[in-house]
């Protein structure tokens, strides 16, 4: 049971990120709602996604690096983030492989390509493998996803989650997201196919460096 | 009383006279008294003779032969002639052995003799001395012949015969002892006395030696080897030869003055020693004088330094009182702290039960937690995938991903038909998850989750109390904390109670010393008097050690000198007609040996013999070798003369000449010496007995034929 759960979850995620992400195609000749480039970008979005954790730092991080941002409307972020236990409870466990955060998504993929609602092209070396994956998300799913999904509240989450996380790193190609995670030795020291630490009281200790206040 | 006697009692009078100041007539007798008479000696001849009659002696020579020597023999001139070392030696010492008990035969011939037969004479008594010399010197003097004791012998009567043997004897010794004292008894012979230092210079002992028959002998046998000598080789040790000389002749006084002689000698070794002692004494009481004087100084100093000391008061009550006094704070402070320390302990351990149980409670807490936080994750998930699986599940497949060919209405009504996938054609095994038991499950985790959720509010509220509780005890723990802070450090009562004791201890150190001291007055006063006490005894013991005893001692001394020296000039008038009378027959005899020389002879008052010899005093060791034979000759016929012509002296008439002359002798000489002999043979034929034993062939002419053993050359006498 647990394992059609978690699968379920991955389409849902998976979806989401492609919908959020994409890039809006109103003149696509093949009509598609929008295109999104890379996997790599796909399993660096999930990442944040999934640890809230290492959400919280990130946006520290840029917060750190970056004037721009509002550091009030951080705080309250990751305040809340602690607040409502995500690292407790929002936590997907990702197994590390090779380089980095890596779960396949090809069966996630190959179900949403089933189902119509991506469509997906990449371009082979001569080796035989793919790169520069592109996905095309149609506006069945569009449609669907607008009329269906974002009314169901226990789904709500996932599309707020996206949107923060885009406002903040969909400037970030996919490649750049995965060099930043490596950053961190939770993520990088990791064994193979071991699951990720977390790293709470990080957030804890920059966080209350930051903004003199305890997380919960 | 004889005309050579003295009064004794006049004597001892006269010899007080002359000290009459210092001793009184009883010291001076006693001084002078003597066991025996004074008047012990006699020159009046006793007429006696010893004569020799025959001799047997027998065993086994070395060579195995038996042999048995009987010889038979006579007054007058008896004489052996043999090579030298064939026995003619071992014949005289065979019979000076018989007749003194001593003996010198050579050791190599000792063994050779089983047993000794002598028989001999004096005056008209005949003696057969038999000594059975196998093993000891055993035997008896017979007053019998050899004959008759040959022939009781023989026929195993001897033992008959107690009352006719004189005495016997059964080792050297016992013969030499009891053969001196029939001799002695014979001839009115005693042991006279000489005595010998000791070499050593600082020891004042004197040994007493006696004069033995064996050593009157000598005036008898004169062995070959003492013709340099008037009589013996030793003569002067002890002046022997001259109290052989006076024994012989029975001078007068002879007695009285060697016994007084013998008493000035001891009474000499006495002052001698006393004065050793008394050296000694003076040294001993110097040096002890001067360490009890060295001592006396310490102690009077000892004493002196100890009254200026005095008596130290020592008052330590004070100090004892604030020991006391301390050391009850201190207790009292001790057991204050140990109270508060005991019930700090126990608050403590109240205080780490509280911190524990909370542990353990926020330790629950967590696992609640934990567990809450993982339903919570489950319940999310179970929830999200019931109200949205339905988005997926109510969809279509409409394309196959591998080959994006849509899947035909056949295939969709196919599926729904007979439940096989669209795109592979295969009958899925997996079942879809059944709602109900999904709903059941989530209704289960929600309630699971509310049961962890009383759970933790009672543990938060446990955890609450408790914090209460921990906070209340940590209250109270700072404050027995506070109490126990307040108790005052002993460090200082201590630091007192320290100085204290050891202020206390250089007190009865203090006391201690001066009891001590106090003890050693006493000892030093009772000492100083032992010491007073000393030197006055050592002062005393110098006076009482220098004066009387050694004063007494050289009175004594000075007593017996004038004695002696009143007794010898006593004698010189005593003897005066007895010492010429032997002067002129020594003369006479002397040159009628044809030592014309010597034409006067003396005996001084030392009984030396003083020849004069072509105006010349010479004494006797002065004489050539030729001379001292003759002169020797001379004297020993002239104490026999004596007593044959004028009835003095007592010589036994007896001589053995052994060897006299040596082959080197002169021609002239040794004619003389035979002649003399011969002389003297018939001169005194049965009036005397003398013995010759010689090499020189000639001698055997010097008398009668039965009495010469002649052996031929290199012949043995026995």
């Amino acid at each position: 049971m647990q394992d059609s759960l978690k699968e379920f979850r991955n389409r849902l995620r998976i979806i989401i990120i492609l919908y959020t992400f994409c890039e809006r195609e109103n003149n696509h000749p093949n009509g598609y709602y929008g295109i999104f480039r890379t996997e790599i970008k796909i399993q660096a979005l999930d990442f944040l996604l999934r640890y809230p954790d290492f959400l919280s730092i990130e946006l520290i991080d840029l917060m750190d690096n970056d004037s721009t941002i509002n550091r009030e409307e951080i705080k309250e972020i990751i305040k809340s983030i602690y607040e409502n236990k995500e690292p407790d409870i929002r936590v997907e466990e990702m197994e590390k492989f090779f380089f980095g955060a890596y779960e396949s998504i090809d069966s996630v993929i190959a179900f949403l390509v089933s189902i119509g609602f991506i469509k997906h092209d990449s371009k082979k070396r001569t080796d035989g493998k793919t790169y520069d994956k592109i996905y095309y998300i149609t506006q069945d799913c569009a449609s669907k996803i607008n009329n269906h999904l974002k009314d169901i509240t226990a789904v709500k989450w996932y599309f707020n989650r996206c949107e923060l996380i885009k406002k903040y790193f969909d400037k970030f190609s996919g490649s750049e997201l995965k060099d930043r995670q490596y950053k961190y030795t939770e993520y990088s020291d990791i064994s193979y196919q071991k699951h990720i630490k977390n790293i709470n009281e990080k957030v804890k200790y920059a966080f209350s460096n930051r903004f003199n206040l305890q997380l919960a | 009383m004889s005309n050579t006697d003295i009064n004794y009692k006049n004597f001892i009078s006269f010899v007080h006279q002359n000290f009459e100041q210092g001793i009184s007539l009883e010291e001076v007798e006693e001084i002078l008294h003597l066991e025996e008479d004074y008047n012990k000696d006699s020159p009046a001849s006793l007429g006696k003779s010893l004569v020799i009659n025959r001799l047997i002696f027998s065993g086994k020579k070395i060579s195995g032969e038996d042999f048995y020597y009987d010889q038979q023999l006579y007054t007058g001139v008896n004489v052996w002639i043999a090579d030298n070392q064939k026995g003619k030696s071992t014949i005289f010492k065979i019979i000076k052995f018989a007749l003194t008990g001593t003996e010198n035969i050579k050791p190599d011939i000792k063994p050779w003799i089983n047993e000794i037969i002598l028989e001999f004479q004096i005056g008209n008594s005949v003696y057969t001395n038999y000594i059975n010399w196998v093993n000891k010197a055993k035997g008896a003097l017979y007053s019998f012949g050899i004959e008759k004791f040959l022939k009781f012998r023989e026929n195993q009567k001897l033992n008959i015969f107690e009352k006719e043997k004189e005495f016997d004897f059964s080792s050297k010794n016992e013969l030499e002892e009891k053969i001196q004292d029939f001799f002695f008894d014979h001839f009115s012979f005693y042991t006279l006395k000489y005595t010998q230092k000791n070499s050593s210079k600082e020891d004042f002992e004197i040994n007493t030696a006696n004069l033995s028959w064996s050593t009157y002998f000598k005036s008898i046998y004169l062995e070959s080897n003492n013709y340099e000598y008037l009589f013996f080789d030793k003569e002067t040790f002890g002046a022997q030869g001259r109290k052989i000389f006076e024994m012989i002749l029975g001078l007068p006084l002879t007695y009285p003055i060697n016994m007084l002689s013998i008493q000035r000698d001891k009474v000499s070794e006495d002052i001698g020693k006393l004065k050793l002692t008394d050296k000694s004494i003076k040294e001993t009481s110097a040096n002890k004088k001067e360490i009890i004087n060295k001592r006396y100084a310490e102690v009077s100093k000892a004493l002196e330094d100890l009254n200026k000391i005095g008596k130290i008061h020592f008052d330590e009550k004070p100090l004892i009182e604030e020991y006391n006094k301390l050391h009850t704070k201190i207790n009292d402070n001790r057991k204050r702290a140990r109270i508060i320390s005991e019930e700090y302990q126990i608050e403590k351990e109240k205080l780490n039960t509280l911190e524990e149980e909370l542990r353990f409670l926020e330790q629950d807490h967590v696992k609640v937690n934990e567990e809450i936080k993982r339903l919570t994750k489950q319940e999310l998930n179970i929830g999200l995938y019931i109200d949205a699986e339905s988005f997926f599940s109510n969809l279509d497949i409409k394309v196959c991903p591998h080959c994006e060919i849509e899947i035909s209405e056949n295939k969709k009504e196919q599926e729904r038909k007979d439940h096989v996938c669209g795109l592979c054609g295969e009958t899925p095994k997996q079942q879809k998850i059944d709602e109900a038991e999904l709903q059941n499950k989530f209704s289960r985790i929600k309630d699971e989750k509310n049961g962890y959720s009383n759970k933790i509010a009672l543990i938060q509220n446990n955890i609450n109390l408790q914090k209460i509780k921990a906070e209340n005890q940590r209250k109270l723990l700072a404050e027995v904390y506070s109490k126990l802070v307040s108790v005052p450090s002993d460090v200082t009562d201590m630091n007192r109670l320290k100085e204290i004791e050891n202020q206390i201890e250089t007190i009865t150190n203090e006391r201690d010393k001066q009891r001590h001291l106090l003890n050693k007055r006493e000892d030093l006063i009772k000492e100083e008097a032992v010491l007073k006490f000393q030197l006055g005894e050592i002062a005393k013991e110098r006076v009482t050690n220098n004066g009387l005893t050694l004063e007494k001692y050289f009175l004594k001394k000075e007593v017996l000198n004038f004695a002696l020296k009143s007794l010898e000039r006593k004698r010189i008038s005593l003897n005066k007609e007895i010492i010429s009378k032997l002067e002129e027959l020594i003369l006479k005899e002397i040159q009628a040996f044809g030592l014309s020389s010597i034409n006067k002879i003396e005996i001084n008052d030392k009984f030396d013999l003083i020849f004069t010899q072509n105006q010349v005093n010479v004494n006797f060791s002065e004489l050539t070798e030729g001379e001292k034979l003759r002169a020797k000759l001379a004297f020993y016929l002239s104490l026999i003369q004596l007593d044959i012509e004028h009835n003095l002296g007592r010589h036994p008439r007896f001589l053995i000449f052994d060897a006299p002359g040596s082959e080197e002798m002169i021609e002239d000489h040794l004619h003389g010496l035979s002649e003399i002999f011969k002389n003297v043979n018939k001169r005194f034929s049965n009036k005397l007995q003398i013995f010759v034993g010689s090499a020189i062939r000639e001698f055997s002419q010097i008398t009668d034929v039965k009495k010469a053993l002649v052996k031929g050359k290199n012949d043995f006498v026995f």
